[in-house]
Parts: C-alpha cells; sequence; structure tokens
C-alpha cells in the first residue's frame, strides 16, 4: 500500500503539485490523467524519488525518505516516457532490471537468469533477445523497457505515458501485459493522454488539473462527475455497453 | 560495424597480453645495440643491458602505463559526460595538470610525489571547471566540447606563460608542451604505476554504473544507481588518470580520444569489456606510436606528442563530421 499525505512539490519556489491524501494498493491499476503540465509526471517523479517533495509518502508502512536508492528501487520503479536507445542487447537492457538486488560482485546469480527469462516471456521479446535496442522498433523496444521493470520484481511500477509511441497491436498488446501484471498483485500507476484506454483498464483515476488533485475515483464515479472533466477536457465520456468494443468508453464532444 | 561481437572478456585480456609482450620484445629491440639473437640466445654486453634497463624498459613501461591510462580516462569521462568528444586532452584536463605541475616544478624542484599530486589536483580543477559548466546550463554535447576547448585554451595559455617566465621548471620545455617519453625517469614509475592499476580496479567496480547510465540520467536514478555520485567518481578518476599521465611525460593529446573510439567500435560489449581493452590496446597503442616516433626520422626523436596531435587532429575533425545516431554517446 503506497500512503501520500500533504504531498507538495515545487519548483523554483512555484508549487507545481499538491495532494492532499491518496492511497494506492497492490492489484490495482490507477491512472494518471490531466492535462499538460498538471502535474502528472511530477507525482510519478516523486513517488520514485527522482524529485525533491515535502510531505509524507509511506511504502508499505516505510517512509520513502528513509529507503536507499537500491532498497527504494527494489520496492517501486518508474519508467520515463523517453527512451534511449544505445547500442545495447534486449537481453542486456533487461538484465538492468536486476540491478537493485545485485550483490557486491554484481554479477548475475542462476535466479536472476530465470527471472531475466520469464520477465522476457512477459512482454513477448525473448524472440527479439539478441537484437540492439537501436535497431528496433518503438513499439519493440517499449516491451523491452517494460520487461526490464518488470524484471525488477518491484511491487509498484510507475508508467509514464506508455501508449504514446505504440500502434493499434502494441497498445493491446499492453494492456494484455499490464492485465497480468495486476493479477500478479503489483500496483501499477500510469501517466495517460488516451481517455478511453486509461478509463477501459484502470481500477480508479485520479484528474490532475495546474497541480492540483480534482478528482479521484472509479471509471464510473468520474462519469457522474461530466462537468470536471470537461472543465480539464473540454470534452466528456461516455461509457458504451458493448463487449465486442476494445474500449468501453469513448470521448464526447 | 561491430567486428568482434562474439568476443568475451577473457578473449580480449588474453589477446591483449600477447599483444603486450610482442610490443615489449618490439621496444627492447627498436634502435641500435641489441640484435634478436642477442636478447633471446646470446649474452648481452655489460652496455647494451644497461642501455635495456635503464633506458628502452623504463621507456616501455612509462609509454605503455600512460597509453593505458590515457585511453581509460577518456573512456570513463565520455561516459560521465554522455560525449563520445570529450577527451581528457580535447577539455583542458591535460592542461590544467600542467600547469599545476609546472606551479609545482617551480616551488618544490625535487619533490616528485608533489609533483604528482599537483598534477592530479589541476586535472581535477579543470574536469570540475568543466562539469560545472556543463550541469549548470544543459548545453548540447556540441557545446560542450566549445566550453572544454575553451577550458584547453586558457589552461595552455598558463602553461607557456609558465614555460617562457619561469624556463627551469622544464627540462625540455618543448618535449613538455608536445609530450614525450625520451626524458623518463624510472623513479616516477615506481609511484605511478601501482597508482595507475589500483585506480583501473576502482574503474572496473563503476563498470555496471556506466552500463546503466546509458539508459539516461532519471532510468538510472529509478533503477537505485546514484547518478551524481557516481558521475562524480568517474570524473575523479579521470582526473587521477590523467594528472599521473601529464606528470610523467607532459601533454600528449588524443589518446584519450582515438583509442576509446575504435574500442568501442569494434567490440560490442559492456563497459568491463572496453574499460579492459582500452587498458591493455591503448597500452600497446601508445608504445607503438612512440617507437614510429623514436623511428621515423632516426637519428633525430619527434616527441611522440607531436605524432600524436597531426594523427589526433584529423581524427577529431573526422568524428565530428560523421557523428551517427546509432552509435551510443
Amino acid at each position: 500500500m503506497i500512503t501520500i499525505r500533504n504531498l507538495a512539490v515545487s519548483y523554483h519556489e512555484k508549487q507545481v503539485l499538491f495532494v492532499k491524501d491518496l492511497t494506492f494498493a497492490r492489484g490495482e491499476i490507477i491512472s494518471v490523467i490531466g492535462q499538460n503540465g498538471a502535474g502528472k509526471s511530477t507525482l510519478e517523479k516523486s513517488l520514485s524519488r527522482l524529485t525533491q517533495y515535502k510531505g509524507d509518502i509511506l511504502i508499505d508502512r516505510k517512509d520513502l525518505k528513509e529507503l536507499t536508492e537500491r532498497k527504494r528501487a527494489e520496492r517501486i520503479v518508474y519508467l520515463p516516457q523517453s527512451q534511449h536507445s544505445p547500442a545495447m542487447s534486449v537481453k542486456t537492457l533487461v538484465s538492468h532490471g536486476r540491478f537493485p538486488h545485485l550483490g557486491y560482485s554484481h554479477i548475475l546469480k542462476e535466479e536472476d537468469e530465470k527471472i531475466i527469462a520469464e520477465a522476457m516471456e512477459a512482454t513477448h521479446v525473448a524472440r527479439l533477445q539478441e537484437r540492439f535496442l537501436d535497431e528496433l522498433s518503438l513499439g519493440e523496444r517499449q516491451r523491452a523497457y517494460l520487461a526490464m521493470i518488470i524484471a525488477t520484481q518491484s511491487d509498484y511500477l510507475l508508467l509514464d505515458e506508455p501508449t504514446t509511441y505504440l500502434d493499434l497491436g502494441s497498445t493491446m498488446e499492453l494492456m494484455e501485459i499490464l492485465l497480468n501484471l495486476k493479477k500478479q498483485n503489483k500496483g501499477i500507476m500510469m501517466v495517460v493522454h488516451d481517455l478511453p484506454f486509461a478509463f477501459t483498464i484502470s481500477d480508479r483515476l485520479i484528474l490532475l488539473d495546474h497541480g492540483e488533485v480534482k478528482k479521484i475515483g472509479t471509471p464510473a464515479e468520474m462519469l457522474e462527475d461530466q462537468n470536471v472533466l470537461y472543465a480539464s477536457f473540454h470534452v466528456g465520456i461516455k461509457k458504451i455497453n458493448d463487449a465486442s468494443l476494445l474500449y468501453q468508453y469513448v470521448i464526447v464532444k | 560495424m561491430h567486428i568482434f561481437t562474439t568476443i568475451s572478456l577473457k578473449k580480449i585480456i588474453i589477446t591483449g597480453m600477447i599483444l603486450t609482450c610482442l610490443v615489449l620484445i618490439l621496444s627492447l629491440l627498436s634502435g641500435s645495440a641489441i640484435s634478436f639473437d642477442q636478447l633471446f640466445f646470446g649474452h648481452l654486453s655489460e652496455s647494451s643491458q644497461l642501455i635495456l634497463w635503464k633506458i628502452r624498459l623504463p621507456r616501455f613501461l612509462a609509454a605503455y602505463f600512460v597509453g593505458a591510462s590515457l585511453a581509460i580516462s577518456g573512456l570513463i569521462l565520455q561516459s560521465a559526460l554522455n560525449n563520445a568528444l570529450a577527451s581528457p586532452s580535447v577539455i583542458g584536463i591535460n592542461s590544467g595538470a600542467g600547469f599545476f605541475t609546472l606551479v609545482a616544478a617551480f616551488f618544490f624542484p625535487y619533490f616528485m610525489e608533489g609533483r604528482m599530486l599537483m598534477s592530479f589536483l589541476g586535472a581535477l580543477v579543470s574536469a570540475m571547471i568543466v562539469y560545472g559548466i556543463s550541469s549548470k546550463a544543459s548545453l548540447s554535447k556540441t557545446t560542450l566540447i566549445l566550453a572544454g576547448l575553451a577550458v584547453n585554451s586558457f589552461m595552455s595559455g598558463l602553461v607557456n606563460a609558465m614555460i617562457t617566465f619561469f624556463p627551469e621548471t622544464v627540462g625540455d620545455k618543448v618535449a613538455f608542451n608536445l609530450g614525450g617519453f625520451s626524458t623518463v625517469i624510472l623513479s616516477q614509475l615506481d609511484f605511478a604505476i601501482p597508482l595507475i592499476i589500483v585506480t583501473t580496479m576502482f574503474v572496473f567496480r563503476l563498470s555496471k554504473g556506466m552500463d546503466i547510465l546509458l539508459l539516461g540520467d532519471e532510468m538510472a536514478q529509478s533503477l537505485g544507481v546514484n547518478v551524481r555520485r557516481l558521475r562524480f567518481l568517474l570524473i575523479f578518476f579521470t582526473a587521477l588518470l590523467s594528472g599521473l599521465s601529464v606528470s610523467i611525460c607532459g601533454l600528449i593529446s588524443f589518446v584519450g580520444l582515438i583509442v576509446p573510439h575504435i574500442v568501442r567500435r569494434l567490440i560490442k560489449g559492456d563497459s568491463r569489456m572496453h574499460i579492459a581493452a582500452c587498458g591493455l590496446y591503448g597500452g600497446c597503442f601508445l608504445v607503438l606510436c612512440d617507437l614510429l616516433a623514436k623511428s621515423l626520422f632516426a637519428p633525430y626523436e619527434l616527441p611522440v606528442g607531436l605524432l600524436m596531435s597531426l594523427i589526433g587532429a584529423p581524427f577529431f575533425i573526422y568524428l565530428l563530421i560523421h557523428k551517427k545516431r546509432r552509435l551510443s554517446l
């Protein structure tokens, strides 16, 4: 369980984010939605201590500020939106996910190799393992990075706009991967712009606007408050009960 | 593009050691007075033994370890600054070391270890200036190089000022500025070589962090790497290795640019392999350049740094023009 209380983040003395009260559990998918500059990435970066913050963040009742970098990475890991493509094989990339758990010698043990192989299977990149990152398509690279953070075996995964560069096929694969991770009791927080995707897959959503929390709730609860949605996005959302649709939610002008 | 894709650390070390032995034999035989037969099978005269032990072997050791040192420091600097064009000579680290070395020679003419310490401090000061500039403004990679070139100009100016106003600080002014091994003293190596070896071992420990740094600062930090501390340590060790090198042989440029570039091009692998390759092949590379410099216009010796500038500067321009996105850094 992640508990956030009175989280405040400022850049150059200007407050960019304030969250009074938020909890988020394992086995839950929570999407952070809002316009650009709303503070969505800032929230995720605070949770992984990439940004200075004031307030309390507790991960499974331990204060985030008291964890060492590695201990923190064992529990919660952040995947940035922009991903580098160095001349590195997919297998090597995924193996870096084991870094928080490596001993003094930095050598991968048999158990680590098994976890790496399973992570690559989970995101269907096992057949690409000898290929180099700079040779892959955006979707393939995304899945390679996803395998890497799965290999960290962290309880909480923070994704920043995972769908931005993905085509439709890759997006569907991502949905399947995320639902599998949820079944494995991982807590997933995602910053997303694709509202139908977010509403379809999430257990709860957080709507941020100019650094403030406007609403937190299940998709159904969000739909009840169309005014709040309209204030941020200038569109509404409607649910369509049709099992043949990929996304059960549509945008209404 | 990458020729050696199935290479392992072991293969790199073995071939490196073999090459080192070959280069050692070549060094001992270069020049007059000692032939192949005499060295291995015959009996060497006393004067030949003197040449071997007092002149050729120290020169080989100095050139080898300086070559290894500069190549490794170039590699880790490029990792720290995320810039394939950075090298200790290009961005002023070597000339900073040079300036402080001359200041030390002025105040403490006979204190060898003091000279090395000052050399290291000079290297560190220059490194910190360039690092400071690069972290204050988020500069593009080319702008960082320009800042480094400015620091280099400034420090070189100070070096030349020292040489002009206090010529007694430097034995052979030309050789210092151009970098050469003709005046190497064995006693300097007693201290420097073990220190270079120990530093390299520390650098090996940082190789995992260096690999993960390729994924970007945010991703590396997210995985638990202390990015700030890693970057500082990489720059610290760059300064240490460059400082030691400059105090031994003066200002030799471009080794830290050429060797890491070729190593990364030829060998597809992790940082450990690159560090080992830079050390072993960088050493051989500089020894061979030194032999070439010695023999090109025999009996006149060219300072090896002059040869390096003539090869290195066009190579640098080539890199500037042909920087492809595919190469990391």
